[in-house]
């Protein structure tokens, strides 16, 4: 029997305790005390005792073994020394906690800065269980808000002051300022003797220059007074003194290794850590030594503050060897501790969350269309280093012995045999045959890659869900990984020199896993949206449209030919009647696709599929036959349009993108969701969509091979004579560029409204580029390669009116775009010099490019044609670093989330997220259309066509829709054949309404959902903004191409939201009226939201002086306020002034003389004179500025008329005001500013705003995500109460673990923050049980034994099956074969 | 065994402009029963002019007597109702739709499609229901 595996041994990490080290522990660790300050003596060239390098503390080089445990350096773990010093330093890592505490303390009796009975209080609550760590804090802060105002010690009554941290690593305490009088006093007289006797301490003091220092030694000693009691509302998890250093800890010999620079070891480079070290030693004697001087000889004092300075700042250098304004002597920054933690290449990032493997290899990849989706070729070379360890049994014992004989070099061999007892021989020099006779059962052979067996096969960047999948391994020669082009979407390949990982796993637990859960079969649906991801592409799709035109007729010679090429001649083929029987026997291209879905008879496919492809004439069915088209009269398409699988038979259309490509219409989206025969058996199983993908995989491999050879015989390439037209068509498109030209010039006089004349110029130039891709669509041939390419969609534009690539080759390249404009001025008034100025707004000056690629750019053009292209690759790299960090944001905070088995969604700490995922528990992965899990629309026109009774199910089953579905239908004689087809319709429907069933059936098909759901989410908002490169546009980006700048705007606002950003780019409340079909009621209630200063609606404000008064009127413009629809009047406008708090403008100085003037008096300031004039004048600018209507916040609003529905869109973020405002549906009211909505209407009107946000920037850009992504990101925002942005700040918040937020950013701050606080990290999420290596507890991790099996059990003996005699085992002969 | 019998004249060829090489779309009129038919031909193979007429006979089998076709190609096929026509297709009858009091049949010759509507006494008989194959013999 196998043993049973285990991951970890019987020891696994259960938590990781942090806490700071006091001076005794770090003692009691040390191996040695290093004080010498040499690292070699100079005699012997050994290292010096006592020293950094003291053997004691482990090897540290080849040569010398460790002195304490004599094991040599691969061996030794290591061990500690220490440096005592004399007086204690500050620790950088924690001083600014030190500083904090000290602020919250007092600086005489060490009690915090608080009453015993407020104390109590606090401590009370900081006890309370089940406190959230963010409580914590917002408790503790509180706490320390206050002890920071508290001047008098409540304890001892002593002054406090403020504490401030002093560069370079000074910490004063701010006691003899003149805020406290007293204080500075009572120093000036204790100094004022000294002061006579030393120059300049007077002026000095004189200055306020006198400073209370806390040195480390009073810092010491106040920290040593803190009482216990006192420490939890410090946040302190051990003692305080301990944030000092009064011991310095050596790090072991292995961590700082010597490296020998010649074999003769007269010289070695030394680690920067060892190099600090000596420094700190050597500091230490010379402050030691100070110091003895100036106890025993009376030295001066300045000397030993001096040399213990420098022995400050060599300690911090050792930690942080980047403190380049501390290091005087050194200006190069060396890597300290701080630096082998922290950044990507750091511990953390780059040692402990992504740790090196074995049995895994990287090479070029290379396509091979005759590899099966779920295969990938693997280089012998490859395959003879890469093992896989077998266990030997009774049935594979013959296998193994020839595989160990053959040895490591000849394939398929073995490297090494692993015997029962533990013993590892390495076949490379190991007797073989020996070895291969007394092979026995039990034993492991690490056998070379053998075909069929599971690998790993990863490309970087590992975006998503489908960046790391398993294929079986197909050993063949040279020296590429090959597999078919259609897995190379999920993996974003192309072969211009692409590298790609593979990995083996290693035991068969592993192997299952992957074979179940990361089999390309088992992701051909992207998790995204459910839309088949591994599909035909490029030249798949043309060599199938190439075959299914109506004008493929092939003789039996050819078409058996294609039937060989399918199936490598190895397929049973039953080949069809010739659809033409006389003249000739000739069959079409279409039946080849027929013998492509079902080749002979015992073939169990049987698909069905109506779809429209990408030529369907939607007018032709409406214009010839009126009405609603039927299904056949659909098919009629005069273009081929429809296409129409019967019962693996292809009746009509062409084969393209749709139909074989990556979309839910296409022919394997349907042999994924259809069963295989008997159709309808079982609809428990249909959900199952993944048992039936054999099928699909093996019509996509039969296609692939095909298509390929189809295509390499029939030939297809591009020339140069491809991309001239005949003629006609570039003469008509110049016609057209020059009539508009004609157009444009005349247009030109009148630009008084440049943008006006800008945006005609645009409309009509693009108006331009359309009519020439529809005439180059128009006019050439149909054998023309790249209009091939571009109908079938297997290359080039998808918008079929444009046809971008064929224009800009035939016709004319168009205009080049620059930031959504045309090409701006470079030079004065006109792009480029080349262009009179007065002639700079024609279109070829603005960047329109009227030649084509076949034709030539002139030089000008050129020129045009890379600045826009530059602009675009600019734009890309700019994109893929933004998203890529998003995405990291997105992946850090989503990793630990998993779906558990009650449903919920939660992270690891077991906070609940969502209570159940999605709403319904239902996996995105398979839902086949956007709201419901079935397409039932399909199902049902699928079993009606099914069905020979299909008029009879479509009453019936309407008639029983349109009452209720437990009414029975009316009898008739054909009603028992069919009733099975329309309860299995009902139930279907039955299955989309009842939560419950749906979620069962589903919740046992995909089990867990895993973080996995969300990153996905991510990875398809990183891959949409990195598909965007200049002409390989994919579907709904090639719109953006027109108009370039608005992808920015598309992350820019993802990142927005993301952030949930306090101040957003363009906030908009959208405010629906209660008189929508009114506009001047809109117009009124507009005018109530804006913002109106009192210039806009006043006719004069001017100063009046006169002999005896002087004084501003104000006069309103009343017909302007009318016109304006404005609600203002004199006492309105007087009392907005009088209540403006600026002004100060008293009630009683402003006369209100009728009903549109009013005079203000200014009112003189007594405690400044000023100038009347002066005063006037200010107060006639600030009276102008009055925001006399409106509301605050708020830029301006826009009506709009929406077929006579009239709503309000407002820019700016007062959604409050907006809502509260006369005439507006407050309850209606919807704005785009996450944060302005949770400040308004609550926690989870934010988080449908986050919602709706994400969904609706997706949707701009033509991508669908599935609601239930956006769902769990907008539930993860706001899970905690508050809308948390998805950054370092956010994160920090949502997640507890030490580990995992060290892993994101700020990896030092969190460290030291968990050894101050004495944090516990349970290690329980998905970063932290990489880190210490310990499986996670999420998808297979999700569940364990309740009762491990005892160890060093022997395996039960083997028990006879009952059903395991011959006798029951007939030979069975597959029909098949 | 013969299910329809008429001669047809060709009344538009093409109508919405050639797509195909080899292929075009006659429209046609029946001359007895008045039935619309519309079928694409291999012209190449089989040229049709506007105005022509031709008899078309749709069958079950090409022997008189013998079963349908079995699905697959067969060799040697003795044939005899073939010998008296000029161009034979073989197809399948994918839809049968009825509106208007008229019946539509609509066969697929390998992707050629053939639409034949008129009334439903001559078209709802066995022979033509769903999925059943059938040939269809043209001859001048």
């Amino acid at each position: 029997m196998k043993e049973q595996h285990h991951v970890m041994g019987r020891r696994t990490v259960s938590h990781i305790q942090f806490g700071t080290m006091s001076s005794q522990q770090m003692q009691r660790l040390s191996e040695v005390n290093v004080y010498a300050p040499e690292m070699y003596a100079a005699s012997n060239r050994k290292a010096v005792d006592f020293g950094p390098l003291d053997r004691r503390m482990g090897a540290f080089d080849k040569a010398t073994p460790c002195s304490t445990c004599a094991l040599d350096m691969r061996e030794c773990v290591g061990h500690f020394g220490h440096i005592e010093l004399e007086l204690p330093v500050f620790h950088i890592g924690y001083f600014k906690a030190t500083v904090n505490v000290l602020q919250r303390i007092c600086k005489t009796c060490s009690r915090v800065l608080m009453t015993d009975d407020l104390l109590f209080t606090y401590t009370d609550r900081l006890l309370a269980p089940h406190l959230e760590s963010n409580q914590r804090q917002a408790i503790i802060k509180e706490a320390g808000d206050l002890c920071k105002k508290t001047l008098r010690c409540p304890h001892c009554g002593a002054q406090n002051a403020t504490v401030k941290k002093v560069p370079p690593m000074k910490i004063v305490h701010e006691l003899y300022v003149k805020k406290h009088e007293a204080e500075r006093t009572r120093l000036h007289d204790e100094l004022a003797a000294a002061a006579e006797e030393v120059d300049g301490l007077r002026s000095l003091l004189r200055q306020d220059r006198a400073q209370d220092v806390l040195n480390p030694l009073r810092v010491l000693e106040l920290f040593r007074n803190i009482p216990d009691s006192d420490c939890l509302i410090l946040d302190l998890g051990a003692r305080p003194e301990s944030l000092l250093l009064t011991s310095i800890i050596c790090p072991p010999g292995c961590i700082r290794p010597s490296v020998m620079r010649d074999a003769s070891a007269t010289s070695s480079s030394e680690d920067p850590i060892s190099v600090s070290l000596t420094g700190l030693d050597r500091h230490r004697t010379r402050y030691a030594s100070c110091l003895r001087l100036t106890c025993l000889c009376g030295q001066k004092l300045e000397k030993v503050m001096e040399t213990w300075e420098q022995l400050q700042i060599s300690s911090a250098i050792l930690y942080n060897g980047q403190l380049t304004n501390l290091m005087q002597t050194q200006k190069k920054p060396i890597r300290g501790f701080f630096q082998r933690l922290k950044g990507k290449q750091g511990r953390f990032r780059g040692n402990l969350s992504g740790k090196r493997v074995n049995f895994s290899g990287r090479t070029v990849i290379s396509p091979d269309p005759n590899v099966g989706v779920d295969e990938v070729c693997v280089p012998y070379h490859v395959c003879r280093i890469l093992t896989y360890p077998e266990q030997v049994t009774k049935h594979n014992l013959e296998k193994l012995r020839k595989m160990v004989l053959n040895g490591p070099k000849v394939y398929p061999g073995a490297t090494t045999v692993e015997l029962r007892n533990g013993d590892k021989k390495s076949l490379a020099f190991a007797n073989r045959r020996n070895l291969a006779r007394n092979l026995s059962i039990g034993d492991k052979v690490l056998r070379h890659l053998l075909e069929g067996d599971y690998v790993l096969f990863n490309r970087q960047p590992s975006l998503h869900r489908m960046s790391i999948m398993c294929h079986k391994a197909k050993p063949r020669p040279w020296r590429t990984f090959r597999f078919n082009e259609c897995v190379c979407k999920p993996y974003n390949a192309d072969f211009d020199g692409d590298e790609m990982n593979l990995h083996v796993p290693q035991t068969e637990e592993a192997r299952a896993e992957a074979a179940e859960l990361m089999l390309t079969t088992n992701n051909l649906c992207t998790p995204c949206n459910g839309k088949p991801l591994i599909a035909a592409t490029q030249d798949f799709i043309t060599g199938a449209y190439l075959l299914t035109t109506k004008d493929v007729f092939l003789s039996r010679q050819d078409i058996a030919q294609l039937a060989c090429y399918m199936g490598d001649g190895e397929l049973l083929v039953h080949l069809p009647p010739p659809t033409i029987i006389k003249p000739m026997k000739l069959w079409t291209g279409k039946q080849v696709i027929s013998l492509l879905l079902k080749p002979n008879k015992f073939d169990p496919t049987e698909i069905y599929l109506q779809a429209n492809n990408r030529s369907y004439d939607k007018d032709y069915a409406k214009q010839e036959f009126g009405g609603k088209p039927t299904l056949g009269e659909k098919t009629l398409c005069p273009e081929d349009g429809f296409v129409l699988i019967r019962k693996s038979q292809l009746l009509s259309g062409f084969l393209d993108k749709g139909i074989i490509g990556e979309s839910k219409s296409s022919i394997f989206y349907a042999l994924l969701s259809s069963r295989l025969h008997p159709p309808l058996s079982s609809f428990i199983s249909r959900v199952g969509i993944l048992r039936c993908c054999v099928c699909g995989l093996q019509c996509m491999k039969r296609l692939s091979k095909l298509t390929t050879r189809f295509l390499m015989n029939r030939g297809f390439s591009i020339g140069i004579g491809e991309d001239g037209d005949g003629g006609g068509g570039a003469v008509r498109c110049k016609g057209y560029i020059q009539q508009l030209e004609k157009g444009n010039v005349e247009c030109q006089p009148g630009c008084t409204a440049e943008q006006t004349v800008e945006a005609k110029i645009k409309q009509d130039l693009s108006a331009i580029r359309e009519d020439a891709g529809l005439l180059c669509r128009q006019l050439l041939p149909n054998s023309n390669a790249p209009k091939i390419m571009a109908k079938c969609g297997s290359k080039g534009s998808n918008i079929p009116s444009l046809r971008l690539h064929l224009r800009q080759m035939i016709a004319c390249v168009g205009q080049q775009i620059i930031n959504g404009e045309r090409i701006p001025d470079g030079f004065d008034g006109r792009p480029l010099p080349h262009f009179k100025e007065e002639k700079s707004r024609e279109p070829v000056a603005r960047g329109f490019v009227e030649n084509s690629f076949y034709t030539g750019l002139t030089p000008t053009e050129f020129f045009f044609h890379t600045m826009s292209g530059r602009e675009g690759l600019v734009d890309t790299a700019v994109k893929t670093a933004e998203t890529g960090y998003m995405q990291r944001r997105l992946v850090k905070a989503l990793e630990d989330l998993s779906a558990r088995y009650d449903t919920t969604v939660r992270n690891s700490s077991n906070g609940i997220i969502q209570f159940c995922y999605g709403e319904d528990g239902m996996d995105p992965q398979f839902q086949e259309t956007d709201n419901c899990p079935v397409d039932l629309e399909r199902l049902f026109s699928v079993t009606c066509t099914q069905s020979k009774h299909a008029t009879t199910i479509s009453s019936a089953s309407s008639a029983s829709h349109a009452r209720s579905p437990s009414t029975p239908p009316q009898s008739r004689p054909s009603w028992l054949s069919c009733v099975w087809c329309v309860r299995a319709y009902l139930f279907c429907v039955c299955v989309s309404l009842l939560p419950e069933d749906a979620t069962r059936v589903s919740a046992q098909e995909s089990g867990q959902h895993r973080r996995c759901s969300a990153a996905t989410g991510s990875g398809a908002l990183h891959r949409r903004t990195r598909d965007n490169e200049g002409p390989q546009c994919t579907a709904g980006q090639s719109h953006i191409h027109v108009c370039m700048c608005d992808v920015c705007v598309c992350v820019c606002v993802c990142q927005e939201i993301i952030n949930a950003a306090k101040k957003i780019s363009t906030p908009v409340i959208e405010a629906p009226l209660e008189e929508a079909d009114n506009a001047a009621y809109a117009r009124r209630v507009k005018g109530r939201i804006e913002t109106i200063t009192l210039e806009e609606v006043a006719e004069y404000v001017r100063i009046f002086c006169s002999d005896n008064e002087s004084y501003v009127a104000v006069k309103l413009d009343l017909q302007r306020i009318a016109n304006l629809f404005l609600e203002i009047d004199v006492q309105g406008v007087v009392f907005r002034i009088v209540s403006d708090r600026k002004l100060k403008v008293k009630p009683n100085d402003v006369d209100i003389k009728s009903a549109s003037l009013f005079h203000v008096y200014p009112r003189p300031d007594t405690r400044k004179p000023s100038n009347p004039v002066h005063l006037l004048q200010a107060l006639q600018q600030k009276l102008g500025t009055v925001v006399v209507q409106g509301l605050e916040n708020v830029n301006r609003a826009i009506v709009n008329d929406e077929g006579g529905v009239h709503k309000l869109f407002i820019d700016g973020t007062n959604m409050r005001g907006v809502m509260s405002t006369l005439g507006v549906l407050g309850e209606k009211v919807k704005c785009n500013h996450v944060m302005e909505v949770e400040k308004t209407l609550g926690i989870e009107a934010a988080r449908q705003v986050i919602m709706d946000q994400v969904q609706y920037v997706m949707s701009n850009y033509g991508i669908s995500i599935d609601p239930r992504h956006t769902m769990l990101m907008g539930d993860l925002m706001t899970f905690k109460g508050e809308v948390l942005g998805i950054t370092r700040f956010g994160i920090a918040k949502m997640k507890d673990s030490v580990f995992m937020l060290a892993s994101f950013e700020k990896t030092i701050d969190h460290l030291f923050d968990a050894a101050m606080r004495g944090t516990t990290d349970p290690i329980e999420g998905v970063s932290e049980c990489i880190i210490v290596g310990k499986p996670m507890k999420v998808g297979t991790g999700a569940f364990s034994l309740l009762q491990s099996p005892p160890p060093n059990q022997q395996p039960p003996k083997r028990r006879k099956l009952l059903f395991d005699v011959d006798e029951y085992h007939p030979h069975v002969r597959s029909p098949m074969l | 065994m013969r299910l329809f019998e008429d001669v047809f004249t060709v009344k538009a060829k093409d109508p919405k402009g050639r797509k195909f090489e080899r292929v075009s779309r006659i429209v046609c009129e029946a001359f007895m029963t008045g039935f619309e038919l519309i079928l694409d031909l291999n012209t190449q193979l089989y040229p049709m002019e506007l105005d022509e007429q031709f008899s078309l006979c749709l069958a079950r089998s090409l022997d008189d007597e013998a079963a349908p076709s079995s699905g697959t190609y067969v060799q040697n096929r003795e044939s005899s109702l073939a010998d008296s026509f000029d161009y034979v297709m073989h197809g399948t009858i994918y839809r049968v739709e009825e509106k208007e009091g008229q019946v539509a049949v609509y066969a697929s010759y390998g992707g050629m499609l053939m639409r034949l509507k008129g009334n439903r006494s001559a078209l709802m008989k066995p022979g033509l229901e769903l999925d059943s194959s059938l040939y269809l013999l043209i001859r001048k």
